[in-house]
């Protein structure tokens, strides 16, 4: 699991650099998330007061964009591709075998926080169809069987 | 003007106004459930679909401006069957089988659906049953009967449904009735500049949400309630008497709860208050009140207030009937006044007429002028003023917020006391106005201020007279390099003065109201009476100080006996709890049994200011009317009526009616004429003539405070319901927020205490204990103690010294 949450001194500090009515918001969210893995409730709030906005005008735009978390990310992140092509060529299946051998749905996280399952949008590498990514590393051309494995092999912790 | 021709009819109509609104304000019926009059256009609900000729397809009227020789139709065939396909997409994420059964009419809840087995998620068990805008939506665009799942899968039906949040006092929010008009994000935004809501995720997921994702309470939300007076569905209710609020019957009359004198409309049922929404006819009000005008109310239970005169036998106070109380009430005083003296005190929510009955009474009966607990302080504003003005009325006008291009406001945070103020501050500031804010306390103004001033605690009067005085030819300070520089070169005409005096602290107010006075005389000059605006505390002070019950102070030593009328003066004035002796003949005419009236000999009850036929008048001399909305609880009778039946047995002849009383103020001060005229809820100005004079006077010093402890601060919040806190109830603040000894941060840390540590505040001689919160708008080296906690404590660490500090103990352990 990640750190504790950090303190509001420490986020405050993170982004002091930011100004408001720039466009810094989300490299300010950018910041946050890249130094602590996620972006910790706390954090909305300090860039809110920063940016001389409302915590619902971060969390509205935070929430928006699917890339940002309000989770510590778990050890082995996995996301499974939703684009078109991994579709066609059998994408669902996959998703069904990842949901399956590692119990969870997509968006979700293992109870000891080791592995987590998430739903990718398509990055452009459709030559690899139908892929997973596994900690934004590509693993593709994969087969249910393949699925199963890695599943598995994620699930034993190796 | 335009002139457009709709479905044949030719209308007149401003140019480039909005269609939809021409078309609604001239009768023609078209659906929209995203539109908020006077906002930008969202055009997401699509539903107000209508036919312009010349452009290919159907326009949306939220989107479309009137231009001369538009044709335009609202009722062909393509368009309802538009709007039907519109509306049916609206509804297939939304509980709607009531909104389209032709059986609705049949139902009962607790019927069998012999249709569907998922009774529960149907009109007929929702709380918004026959007030939905949406229901009411489906009837006029024939979807009643329109039968969408038959054969179609229903997505509302096949996904997991979000979970209400009820976790406040005040509003409810159920996101499964939300279909995402985003008019409460757009009202909150753009009408509160409050931005509590959001829409969060996107596409399928979107909703919204408060805050940071949170629960509401945990959220920057006000509870004004502006999104529930938008929301289409229930999706945001209020909490109280959500299930009951069909009212039988709506009074526009005019909130008690601060000196704005919002227009609101009281819903009743059989004779009880079930909702309150914003009236018409205070135009600072606009359409818009605060968390105590929507749910204050309700801040106690019927059977919390009083429906029983009392009469004391002995050490009790036993229930008497009417005629019999008030016959005992007019002994008891007649006795007193051949004791000694006797003094009449008139509560701040009292109306117009009350006092003037009061006052004759005082006269008549006892030879006394009535007065009011709020006197010490009214009459140090008033003091300060006529040292500079000649006079105590200032004629600044609120709505001149509107238009003005420089706002400077002294206070400690009027977007607690007088919260309206602060919106239409906001409103000014958001269209440009440059804001100075003078206030030791960081209000939410600050955030929309050009320039803030944060003198020492206590000392805003001291730091807006400095302003005055660099303002008019001193040396820059450091201090106050950018509110000078706001100020500098501001036009007089359009520069507003706003002042709202420490409702505790005389010593404070009167600086408070010298230094906005001085203030405004630097920046306006000869004019500067005409644009400084005083807000008192409580609804009706400005009332009082015109009928002159301001100009004295009671004098509670030795005191033979006390009429009190709608007040508990112990909340306010510490040493009216020597009056309460047994020695002291007490009657207390109120609707709640609060100290003063636990002391009393006799308690005539009545049913307070929503119950009151008469005027207030406002912060800015606004007369304002109240009508009676309520029935008083039980037996008791009309504030007006106990007092006249009162100097009818003491046999002081006084004016029968509210009307007559109101025509009697108005043969006295010939400027409350016009008000005989207003109809209920109407209000008029009172035509205060420019002051005399207008010279800046300095302040002397500001007294010193003792070192190395906290000064103390308190002013009116937001939250804490007058009636309730007379009551000392636990409940008097529902939040929990202001119930509690607030400090900042870092002074927590300081003094190693967490939130919620149960400490005690003492300065020496008097204590409260009490849980501590963090709170950061309180500067450190301060402790805030709301005015009405604990029973007005506040006012007594301020009565014991002028500048008072205290101190924090250890954390009493449980």
């Amino acid at each position: 699991m990640a750190a504790a949450e950090p303190s509001l001194e420490e986020l405050r500090q993170l982004v002091s650099e930011f100004r408001p009515n720039r466009g810094h918001l989300l490299p300010a969210l950018h910041k946050v998330q890249d130094t602590y893995g996620y972006i910790p409730r706390s954090a909305i709030e300090v860039i809110a007061r920063q940016l001389n906005t409302t915590p619902a005008l971060v969390y509205g735009a935070m929430t928006f964009y699917a890339e940002f978390r309000t989770h510590p990310p778990a050890q082995t992140e996995i996301a499974w591709c939703s684009g078109p092509t991994c579709r066609i060529l059998g994408g669902d299946r996959i998703r069904e075998a990842l949901e399956h051998t590692l119990g969870l749905p997509l968006g979700g996280y293992s109870e000891d926080g080791r592995y987590a399952l998430h739903l990718g949008q398509c990055n452009g590498t459709c030559s690899e169809a139908p892929q997973v990514w596994v900690n934004g590393r590509v693993v593709g051309r994969l087969t249910v069987a393949d699925a199963i494995r890695l599943a598995r092999r994620i699930r034993e912790g190796a | 003007m335009a002139k457009i021709t709709v479905n044949g009819r030719v209308i007149e109509a401003p140019d480039g106004a909005v269609l939809l609104e021409v078309l609604k304000e001239n009768g023609f019926y078209v659906s929209s459930l995203c539109y908020i009059p006077g906002l930008k256009p969202y055009a997401g609900c699509r539903t107000c679909l209508v036919d312009v000729e010349g452009p290919p397809g159907l326009q949306l009227s939220c989107t479309t401006t009137v231009q001369d020789g538009m044709v335009v139709r609202t009722d062909t065939e393509e368009i309802r069957a538009a709007r039907k396909a519109v509306t049916s997409i609206i509804l297939a994420n939304h509980s709607d089988r009531c909104l389209t059964c032709h059986r609705r009419e049949h139902c009962h809840p607790g019927d069998i659906c012999l249709r569907d087995d998922v009774v529960t998620h149907r009109c007929l068990t929702c709380s918004k049953n026959y007030r939905c805008e949406l229901q009411a939506t489906c009837e006029k665009v024939e979807m009643a009967g329109y039968e969408p799942w038959v054969g179609e899968e229903r997505s509302w039906y096949a996904t997991a449904h979000p979970e209400a949040d009820r976790a406040n006092p005040f509003l409810e929010f159920d996101p499964q009735m939300c279909i995402i008009c985003t008019r409460c994000q757009r009202a909150c935004n753009e009408i509160r500049h409050t931005g509590a809501i959001t829409l969060s995720g996107k596409g399928w997921d979107t909703r919204i949400a408060f805050g940071a994702g949170g629960p509401i309470h945990e959220s920057n939300c006000d509870f004004c309630g502006a999104c529930i007076d938008v929301c289409p569905t229930a999706a945001l209710m209020e909490h109280p008497n959500k299930w009951v609020a069909k009212p039988d019957r709506w009074t526009t009359t005019t909130c008690d709860s601060c000196a704005i004198g919002c227009s609101i409309r009281l819903g009743t049922k059989e004779g009880r208050g079930v909702i309150v929404r914003p009236g018409v006819g205070n135009p600072v009000s606009g359409n818009q009140i605060c968390v105590r005008g929507r749910f204050h109310y309700a801040s106690l239970k019927p059977r919390e207030r009083l429906g029983r005169h009392l009469v004391r036998r002995g050490t009790i106070l036993a229930p008497s009937n009417y005629a019999d109380a008030v016959a005992e009430a007019a002994r008891h005083l007649r006795q007193a006044r051949e004791r000694g003296r006797v003094a009449v005190l008139v509560g701040g929510t009292a109306t117009n007429e009350e006092a003037l009955l009061a006052r004759i009474v005082a006269r008549e009966a006892f030879g006394t002028e009535a007065t009011t607990a709020l006197a010490p302080v009214l009459r140090a504003v008033a003091g300060a003023l006529e040292a500079r003005f000649g006079t105590a009325r200032m004629a600044g006008n609120l709505e001149a917020l509107a238009k003005a291009k420089t706002v400077v406001v002294v206070h400690d945070d009027i977007e607690e006391s007088h919260n309206i103020a602060s919106l239409r501050v906001k409103d000014a500031a958001v269209a440009g106005a440059r804001l100075v804010v003078i206030g030791a306390l960081r209000s939410e103004l600050c955030d929309f201020a050009a320039a803030w001033v944060r003198p020492a605690p206590n000392e805003e009067g001291w730091a807006a007279a400095r302003l005055a005085e660099l303002l008019l030819g001193g040396a820059d300070e450091a201090a106050f390099a950018d509110a000078l520089a706001a100020l500098r070169g501001a036009d007089p005409e359009s520069t507003m003065v706003l002042v709202a005096p420490n409702p505790v602290s005389p010593g404070k107010a009167a600086a408070m109201a010298a230094g906005a006075a001085n203030l405004a005389i630097a920046l306006c000059g000869e004019r500067a009476s005409e644009h400084l605006v005083v807000l008192p505390p409580e609804a009706n002070a400005h009332g009082l100080l015109d009928l002159g019950l301001a100009a004295n102070e009671p004098d509670w030593e030795g005191l033979a006996g006390l009429l009190v009328f709608r007040d508990d003066p112990t909340l306010t004035v510490p040493a009216a709890a020597t009056a309460l002796r047994p020695e002291c003949a007490v009657v207390v005419i109120d609707g709640l049994l609060h100290e003063t009236a636990k002391a009393a000999s006799v308690v005539i009850a009545e049913g307070r200011a929503y119950a009151a036929e008469g005027t207030y008048t406002a912060a800015d001399f606004r007369v304002q009317r109240l009508a009676p909305a309520v029935r008083p609880e039980g037996e008791a009778v009309r504030g007006f009526e106990a007092l006249r039946a009162l100097a009818e047995a003491l046999g002081v002849s006084v004016p029968a009616t509210p009307e007559e009383a109101l025509l009697q103020i108005a043969a006295e001060r010939p400027d409350y004429m016009p008000a005989a005229d207003l109809i209920v809820g109407e209000g008029i100005r009172l035509d205060v003539s420019r002051a005399p004079k207008a010279a800046v006077v300095p302040l002397a010093e500001p007294p010193a405070a003792a070192a190395g402890t906290l000064r103390l601060i308190s002013s009116r919040d937001l939250y804490t319901a007058l009636d309730a806190a007379a009551l000392r109830h636990p409940e008097a603040e529902k939040l929990h927020r202001y119930d509690r000894v607030r400090l900042a941060p870092a002074d927590m840390a300081r003094l190693a205490v967490r939130e919620g540590d149960v400490v005690e505040v003492t300065d020496g001689r008097l204590t409260v204990t009490a849980p501590v919160a963090a709170d950061e708008r309180v500067p450190e080296g301060a402790v805030y103690l709301s005015s009405l906690m604990a029973g007005g404590i506040a006012a007594a660490f301020f009565a014991a010294s002028p500048m008072p500090t205290v101190r924090i103990g250890a954390p009493v352990t449980a």
